[in-house]
């Protein structure tokens, strides 16, 4: 209970730092959109006539740009990315700095078993990311609110919440595990940074061109799909097991590997 | 020389890296571009641009190929790409001594610290060059290999180009705030964060205006506008040599005197 007490008591000012940046982020997406309703444009035709297929990337040719649940849809597919981000560098952060800051020795040297502190941070990790998805989630409905959205569309805004929950845990796990599992820890945020990237990449490239759909098996952004999962209005239950599976695996692993590695000093 | 050496040695795999990072970026979108040409919309490009653009750069529908919109997309995922490497190497090598606790280590050999940062700084300039010749060259090649519409070379070399400026602006901006910042306990957890800040500033371009073009890098230049067979706005370039010679001398200022935490 200590440790979560005081990593979590860490975490306060980089959550209200990031809380700020989904504000800011949030704010002018919405006043860009305010900015297309003002001036008449179709959001729809704007985001048609991007070239070479970019369009599916944004969902043009499945999704209603011009409702305010279809935009919110693209702005949660850079939540998405935004959210994972501070994911990874949490939960790489969380395990490796005992490692980077040397305070491994004093940790391990109290009265808690590895899998004790193991748990403890993975809790602060999952406490941070439902926080911070709570807040998207409010700054969300706040930054909609003067675009008078029926109740459809706030229920729409809950509804695709959970999927980038579901990013934000994979990638929370991600990064614990390399850490975890790696002899230089302090090298796993950015291994782990490399996989989103790889992830993000991959997934657009995937909407883009529109072939090898089984790639979208590789990265959990299309697990997740925020446009599909807004235009179906139905999670695939196909890929929450699979995401289900490969985060109980991982952290499995975690646990296995780091109950009897060589700290790194 | 000795930590120039040092330091070469040490981000040779990382830069490896990256490079493949990017060959592989670039293949596998150019290798869509074919299947997709067929619908390609070369007029609504077109269309966007301002008439005293078109003129001065003598584009018409005629000579625009649309492999050259394609490609904007290609490059502006290498970019972001780019800009993350170069940013966390700017920032790793300065702050490293700090994070490893080697500080003491290095600061007690007879180097001044001008030198070891001038080192460091050289390492950074010959990494991304390596990485920028090498990524362009096969870049270069892929492009022969699987496009068949014509695409110029002078085209390609000047909007390639912005990789080696975006890479100047995140290399030294990340070479300012490791030698500013107290102490960088973790460089992604710096760098991320600013790359992708820069990034969706950019996306935000018609909220903030015309001014967007000197908020963030991703803005300096039009990279669809450089593959259409523009080139580079003087005002802009300068600009860009005025922000990156800043944050080196800056850099240098700071790190002269900085308390360097060894414990």
């Amino acid at each position: 209970m200590n440790i979560y007490l005081t990593e979590l008591r860490h975490q306060w000012k980089a959550l209200a730092f990031w809380s700020l940046g989904i504000v800011a982020f949030m704010v002018s997406a919405m006043s860009k959109y305010d900015g297309y309703r003002k001036a008449g444009t179709s959001v729809n035709e704007i985001f048609r006539e991007l070239p070479g297929g970019i369009s599916a990337f944004f969902g043009a040719d499945i999704l209603d740009l011009q409702s305010v649940g279809g935009f919110f849809t693209i702005c949660a597919l850079y939540l998405a990315v935004m959210l994972g981000i501070h994911a990874l560098l949490m939960g790489s952060g969380i395990i490796a700095k005992e490692e980077t800051d040397k305070t491994i020795e004093f940790l391990v040297a109290k009265p808690v078993s590895r899998d004790r502190i193991l748990l403890a941070k993975l809790l602060v990790g999952l406490t941070t990311i439902v926080i911070l998805n709570l807040v998207t989630l409010a700054v969300s409905i706040a930054s909609v609110a003067p675009f008078d959205p029926g109740p459809t569309d706030n229920g729409d805004i809950v509804f695709l919440m959970p999927s980038v929950f579901a990013i934000q845990l994979i990638f929370l796990v991600i990064g614990l595990t390399f850490a975890a599992v790696m002899r230089q820890p302090r090298h796993a945020g950015m291994l782990s940074g490399a996989v989103l990237l790889a992830s993000f990449i991959l997934s657009a490239w995937v909407d883009i061109s529109g072939r090898l759909r089984f790639l979208r098996f590789l990265t959990p952004f299309q697990y997740f799909d925020q446009k599909s999962i807004y235009a179906n209005h139905a999670y695939s239950a196909a890929h929450v097991v699979i995401a289900a599976a490969a985060v109980a695996v991982m952290l499995a692993a975690s646990r296995f590997v780091y109950r009897g590695r060589d700290f790194s000093l | 020389m000795n930590i120039y050496r040092h330091e070469m040695r040490q981000n040779l795999g990382a830069t490896a890296g990256w490079t493949l990072a990017l060959i592989a970026i670039a293949a596998l979108y150019i290798s869509i571009f074919p299947s997709i040409a067929g619908n390609e919309q070369i007029s609504d490009v077109y269309r966007n641009f301002p008439e005293a653009f078109k003129k001065t750069f003598n584009i018409s529908e005629a000579t625009l190929s649309a492999f050259a919109a394609f490609y904007a997309l290609v490059l502006n995922l290498v970019l972001l790409t780019g800009a993350v490497q170069a940013m966390n190497l700017g920032t790793g090598i300065v702050s490293k001594e700090g994070r490893l606790k080697t500080a003491d280590f290095l600061l007690t050999r007879p180097v001044s610290r001008g030198s070891v940062l001038r080192q460091k700084l050289l390492t950074v300039v010959t990494a991304l060059l390596l990485t920028d010749l090498v990524f362009l060259a096969v870049d270069w090649l892929l492009i022969q290999a699987m496009i068949s519409d014509s695409f110029r070379f002078r085209t390609f070399a000047v909007s390639s180009l912005s990789l080696v400026f975006i890479q100047a602006f995140f290399a030294t901006f990340g070479f300012l705030l490791g030698a500013a910042l107290p102490r960088v306990k973790r460089v992604v957890a710096v760098s991320l964060p600013a790359v992708f800040g820069f990034y969706i500033i950019a996306l935000f371009d018609t909220v903030i205006g015309e001014k967007v073009r000197f908020l963030t890098p991703f803005k300096f230049f039009d990279v669809n506008r450089l593959t259409a067979g523009g080139g580079y706005e003087a005002a802009t370039v300068v600009y860009l040599a005025f922000l990156v010679a800043a944050a080196v001398i800056a850099g240098f200022a700071v790190y002269q005197r900085k308390d360097i935490h060894t414990t």
